[in-house]
């Protein structure tokens, strides 16, 4: 699932940074707040872990061998936050290192494996877990959160492929980035996910959990009870309506906005269009003349609305983070830490 | 003295032919692991903590993969090939070759994937894509080849990375090599006591993965005992301030000059 590099725009791949920078922040803050430092060392081990896990063949049915991310598991055994900064990690070292996964598309990467697949399958796996409280329930909110978990990811990837070629292309109709669009990224990237990787998946998470389980049932008591899981729920839905909100505010835009950026664009020549309030990544696309003046529209309103989009989800994080703070000093002094 | 005498069945020939089994995903899991930790223990990964600083360098990088990514036509491309096959030229021959492969490896990925995509008539973007891999990838693993991974991480600190991070990356370079030798250890012992067919041979992956996690908790408390016997009080600072030095400036200019480069070619043409 990881994106390499060239396949999503760089002003796309601005905007998903843009957006895992309040999730880091949050989960930092969290890890920091929640986690007692005797176990600081263990994110960097947790990622260590995690890097391994993604290297790890699964074996399954028919003699087959599929990759799992772990990210549920993770979530499961660390918490979520302290999930998303190994995966993060791990991605990190992945791209930079062994070259899986784009720099400029670290941030999409992020987006999809470090938040949306750790958070989505812990708030499955702990809505399922309350509602069934005998073993094999457990069992089965583990498998179904993680099962839920990759395909959320796998989606997001999907889509972040597929509005490529809607945004971005010249004056001919050829694709810059991507040139599959949702029809088809959409199908390619879920049928191989909701068969064999989402099973390598669920083999994986359940095996090790059962084994942990057998193992070193004591490991699991600490994370009984802790966080608001509603607020995981509300968060993932707002992340994963993200791209979705992103691709229809684009065209929206698209619709309504044309003489006014065309205007725009003759009078300030090549770099006289620049917009000073947006993200950084997103100005480069300003730097093509050649760039037809049709296709500006759709470009601009998409980065608008992302932009919007992303200040909208900061100022949501920020006032979900006071809650968040309270909710830990409160574990903190019953805790004693 | 007396005499020993052998059971019968020690005199009798055997023909044991082990059962063909599908183990492919330990074998799998072993070349993998194994070649992970070739990779960092070469460039001494599990080294030092105190590297140089290589902003410069990063910011080139960052400023060409940023360039080759937003270029739409292939003289900007060519310009990049150009540079980068110069550096190349200075590698060492094993240098050279890891980066080779690893470039025309993630080209020929990507071609492959795209190459569905001329039936929709986008054959421009087959072209460009493979292109931009094939230039971006080769970027990368410049970088990398050329530089001690510690440095890489500890530069992250002037781009703003929180300090915790860094320390997190650190930690995950040197545990990956001590955990995957624990890994590959147990699967290197599954693998030679499962002779012919073995049917807990797929449970015992779990374990694997089980005890890998486990372990990780002990060294993570044995890591945090030896922090505080140095003075560890729960706040990660590294001391040494960034320093820019002659060579940084060069790769500033360099990033300057490239993105000159781009606006003038991508503006006339």
């Amino acid at each position: 699932m990881h994106i390499p590099e060239n396949y999503l725009s760089p002003s796309t791949c601005a905007v998903m940074g843009a957006v895992m920078l309040p999730v880091w922040r949050m989960a930092l803050q969290k890890v920091k707040a929640e986690i007692p430092k005797e176990q600081l060392p263990l994110l960097g081990i947790g990622a260590a872990f995690s890097f391994l896990s993604m290297m790890f063949n699964v074996p399954l049915p028919g003699g087959t061998t599929g990759h799992a991310v772990g990210g549920t598991l993770l979530a499961v055994l660390f918490g979520p936050g302290a999930a998303c900064l190994a995966i993060t990690v791990a991605l990190f070292i992945q791209a930079v290192f062994f070259g899986d996964g784009g720099i400029l598309a670290f941030g999409a990467n992020c987006f999809n494996m470090a938040f949306v697949l750790p958070f989505t399958g812990y708030f499955v796996y702990k809505q399922i877990k309350k509602r069934v409280s005998s073993e094999r329930g457990e069992y089965l909110a583990i498998a179904i959160g993680s099962y839920i978990g990759i395909n959320a990811a796998a989606f997001c990837a999907a889509v972040e492929f597929g509005i490529q070629p809607i945004f971005f292309h010249n004056a001919a109709g050829q694709a810059i980035y991507c040139p599959y669009t949702l029809s088809i990224s959409i199908p390619a990237m879920m049928i191989g996910h909701l068969t064999l990787f989402g099973l390598a998946e669920v083999v994986f998470t359940t095996a090790i959990y059962g084994y942990l389980k057998k193992t070193s049932a004591g490991l699991f008591l600490e994370h009984k009870g802790k966080g608001n899981f509603s607020l995981y729920g509300l968060l993932t839905v707002l992340i994963l309506a993200t791209p979705i909100g992103l691709l229809a505010d684009g065209t929206a835009w698209g619709e309504w906005a044309p003489e006014e950026i065309v205007k725009v664009a003759h009078n300030g020549a090549n770099l006289g269009y620049i917009p000073s309030g947006l993200e950084n990544g997103s100005s480069f696309e300003a730097f093509f003349p050649d760039y037809t003046v049709g296709t500006l529209p759709d470009l601009f309103g998409y980065i608008l609305s992302a932009v919007i989009g992303t200040a909208l989800l900061i100022i949501i994080f920020k006032v979900l983070s006071s809650f968040v703070k309270d909710k830990v000093n409160y574990g903190k002094s019953s805790g004693g830490v | 003295m007396k005499q020993v005498i052998l059971p019968k069945w020690l005199y009798k020939e055997e023909n044991y032919e082990p059962q063909q089994d599908r183990d492919f995903f330990i074998s799998k899991s072993i070349l993998k692991i194994a070649h992970i930790l070739f990779s960092i223990k070469k460039q001494g990964g599990s080294g030092n903590f105190s590297a140089q600083f290589i902003t410069g360098k990063i910011l080139l990088t960052v400023v060409l993969l940023v360039l080759t990514a937003s270029a739409r036509n292939s003289a900007f491309l060519l310009c990049v090939l150009a540079g980068e096959l110069i550096v190349l030229c200075r590698l060492s021959a094993e240098k050279l070759l890891v980066v080779l492969r690893a470039a025309l490896a993630a080209g020929g990925v990507s071609l492959l994937i795209l190459l569905p995509s001329i039936w929709l008539g986008q054959q421009q973007a087959l072209l460009l894509i493979v292109g931009k891999t094939i230039l971006t990838v080769m970027a990368m693993s410049l970088l990398v080849t050329t530089t001690a991974w510690h440095s890489l991480t500890g530069s992250l600190r002037f781009f703003r990375v929180p300090q915790l991070l860094i320390f997190i990356f650190d930690l995950t370079l040197k545990y990956i090599v001590l955990l995957g030798e624990v890994c590959l250890q147990m699967l290197y012992a599954v693998k030679l006591r499962s002779v012919g067919k073995n049917r807990q041979k797929k449970r015992v992956f779990a374990g694997i993965f089980g005890v890998a996690f486990l372990k990780s908790r002990e060294m993570s408390e044995e890591m945090y005992q030896a922090m505080c016997c140095r003075g560890f009080t729960g706040e990660y600072r590294l001391e040494n301030h960034i320093k820019l030095r002659r060579y940084d400036f060069f790769y500033f200019i360099l990033a300057i000059f490239l993105l000159i480069l781009y606006i003038y070619i991508e503006g006339v043409l």
